[in-house]
């Protein structure tokens, strides 16, 4: 039984491999299809010709496609990205010191979204056309269709110019407070870490805001998914007989059936990261948040491509890497997947 | 005596839910025709041209002259918003289409052919799924150039999985129906057994698909353009609308963002419902 399901393990890790080839193939692609001659480009404004060549035999553009291909995997295996033109450091050390932002605020956007929506779908599931349910459609179908540059905005003028209740929407920190020191880079653990209450609530006041926009735009799907695989799971026949024993509805819903249930929600949790990551970009501009997404948001304006393909790939990368984790904790809680086999 | 009310109260029921259902129906065709009216006539309707501006009346609110408002240059909120319908869906239909086609091409040939034609064209809808498809849109759009025309390309070339998917089952899934028997038989060829036998009875779930993806087209293009790519001021878009409104909404200017933003979300709120209620149209055991 373990040892089948390790095997499978092994072949969902296997499977990634040419995903992720693929992503690379791609993203070299967005390197390489620059308007014009990348060399002219990398070499800068004021180059002239002996300079442009340099440039072009410097990054291997007078070589082999495939060549540059293979140069374009060493250097990613080396941690290389190329060079930002904005901030004239290199595009890893960028992304590096970002990166921490970014994913504090999605992460906590996503924990915010399934605290919310997945009590919402069980409770639509067990009253099925009563308010709750009709309140949960509602808001699937307005959050699917809400942009979330509008969401952002909107919650930013009820909460911070009408109510009054949240800090100054700009940035990770009020410049009356200083960082903490770098642990995790998530400045709420760090301050934590610390034992520094009032800037861990200083932290957390400044991300409420955009984390809930993202939590707006991650309720949807997590909502409608457990709704409709709460009421599979309830109708189904090993629920009827575990009714049938005596077993208690609580035990029933919350144990039998929200056990089957929340492996199809495992799959969705990996698609709303998807949107998470493009919306972060939205709501990084929206709330000026130093994170990657403002950084490749002026990248965009500047033309700094280097910090874009960059910034393309992280992303990428980093959807595999949780959509891998996902299938690999699909196969270990579902008692069914090995047995065949 | 029970049984009846019982009865009554089932065929009441049912009167209400169809009627729901067809309520909110009606509701998403109207405004969808409403959309489609504004984006054909809208340039002519509006009160004030959508690009004069006058400095004197900067940054008033709602008023019966100005029903949403003038923005930051004295231009009237409510004729950008109406103009810009035309160059929103206009930039959404295109897209949706290119995707259309050539999702659908390829996507039926791989289910009519199977084989390794089948993985490749899967394999590759897989690696564009890869990526988070707002983040590839912009990495597309950076480097193919900031042009409106590169936004349709990159907003096409993120939906054109779904077709491919979409495609590739409902032509499997036909494949081996006694009529594409039939068809061949009679001296067809492959190529026009597919495109005109196979693909005509797959079409329900692609329209289904297409008025969805109408809904996500126009907030691709509606967000990219937000932060700065594809159409760019002073022309009257959603995206730049709000992204306008954006800097004044934390001194309380809050009709810059609202009513673009309304009127944005409105329409894709629109396709989608027009997307389910076709859903419900192509499912003959919903229809019921």
């Amino acid at each position: 039984m373990l040892y089948d399901k390790i095997q499978l393990i092994i072949k969902r890790l296997m499977l990634a491999v040419p995903t992720l080839f693929g992503v690379l193939v791609i993203s070299f692609c967005l390197t390489r299809a620059l308007p014009g001659d990348p060399a002219v480009y990398f070499a800068g404004a004021m180059a002239d010709e002996a300079s442009i060549q340099h440039v072009r035999e410097k990054l291997g553009l007078d070589r082999s496609l495939p060549y540059q291909f293979l140069a374009y995997c060493n250097n990613l295996l080396n941690g290389e990205l190329g060079q930002s033109l904005t901030t004239g450091q290199s595009v890893t050390y960028e992304i590096k010191a970002r990166l921490p932002a970014s994913l504090e605020l999605t992460l906590l956007g996503l924990f915010m979204g399934l605290l919310i929506a997945i009590p919402l779908g069980i409770l639509a599931a067990l009253k099925p056309n009563t308010w709750i349910d009709h309140l949960c459609r509602v808001l699937v179908t307005a959050g699917a269709s809400t942009p979330i540059f509008f969401s952002g905005l909107f919650l930013m003028f009820v909460f911070y110019y009408l109510l009054g209740w949240s800090p100054s929407p700009i940035g990770r920190l009020d410049f009356i407070y200083l960082e903490p020191p770098h642990v995790t880079g998530f400045y709420t653990i760090d301050a934590l870490i610390i034992g520094d209450y009032e800037v861990f609530k200083a932290a957390f006041a400044q991300l409420l805001l955009p984390a809930s926009t993202l939590a707006l735009c991650a309720l949807a799907p997590i909502a409608r998914m457990t709704r409709s695989s709460m009421i599979t799971a309830l109708e189904s026949e090993y629920v009827k007989a575990a009714k049938a024993n005596g077993i208690s509805t609580n035990m029933r819903v919350y144990v039998y059936a929200l056990q089957n249930a929340s492996l199809p929600l495992l799959t969705v949790i990996g698609l709303v990261f998807g949107f998470l990551l493009g919306g972060n970009v939205l709501v990084e501009k929206v709330y000026s948040w130093p994170g990657i997404g403002s950084f490749a948001i002026d990248a965009l304006v500047a033309s700094d491509y280097a910090a874009i393909q960059g910034f393309v790939l992280i992303m990428a990368v980093l959807f595999v890497t949780l959509n891998l984790i996902i299938d690999i904790l699909y196969t270990l809680f579902d008692p069914r997947m090995g047995r065949n086999e | 005596m029970n049984s009846q009310t019982i009865k009554q109260d089932n065929i009441a029921q049912q009167l209400r839910f169809l009627v729901g259902q067809n309520l909110l129906s009606s509701i998403s065709l109207i405004l969808f025709g409403v959309y489609v009216f504004l984006a054909l006539a809208g340039p002519y309707l509006v009160p004030y041209d959508p690009l004069e501006s006058n400095t004197a009346i900067a940054l008033q609110g709602p008023s019966s002259q100005h029903f949403f408002g003038t923005d930051h240059l004295g231009r009237d909120v409510f004729s950008r918003v109406i103009v810009a319908t035309r160059l929103d869906l206009g930039i959404a239909v295109a897209a949706v289409s290119i995707s259309f086609f050539i999702g659908t091409f390829l996507g039926a040939l791989a289910g009519y052919y199977g084989g390794w034609y089948e993985r490749l064209i899967g394999r590759l809808a897989d690696i564009v799924l890869a990526f988070p498809l707002f983040v590839l849109a912009m990495g597309i759009v950076a480097v193919m150039g900031n042009s409106l025309i590169n936004v349709i390309y990159a907003t096409a070339i993120i939906n054109i999985p779904f077709y491919i998917r979409i495609a590739r089952a409902e032509v499997s899934l036909q494949r081996d129906r006694q009529y594409v028997q039939a068809a061949l038989l009679s001296g067809n060829s492959h190529f026009r057994t597919l495109f005109f036998h196979i693909l005509p009875n797959c079409l329900p779930n692609l329209i289904v698909q297409i008025s969805i993806n109408m809904g996500w087209a126009i907030l691709n293009a509606a967000g990219l353009s937000f932060i700065g790519l594809g159409v760019r001021p002073p022309v009257a878009e959603w995206g730049i609308l709000v992204a306008e409104g954006a800097d004044y909404i934390i001194s309380g200017q809050w009709w810059l963002v609202l009513f673009p933003g309304l009127v944005l979300m409105l329409a894709v709120f629109t396709f989608n419902l027009v997307g389910d209620t076709l859903r419900d149209l192509a499912d003959p055991q919903k229809r019921k």
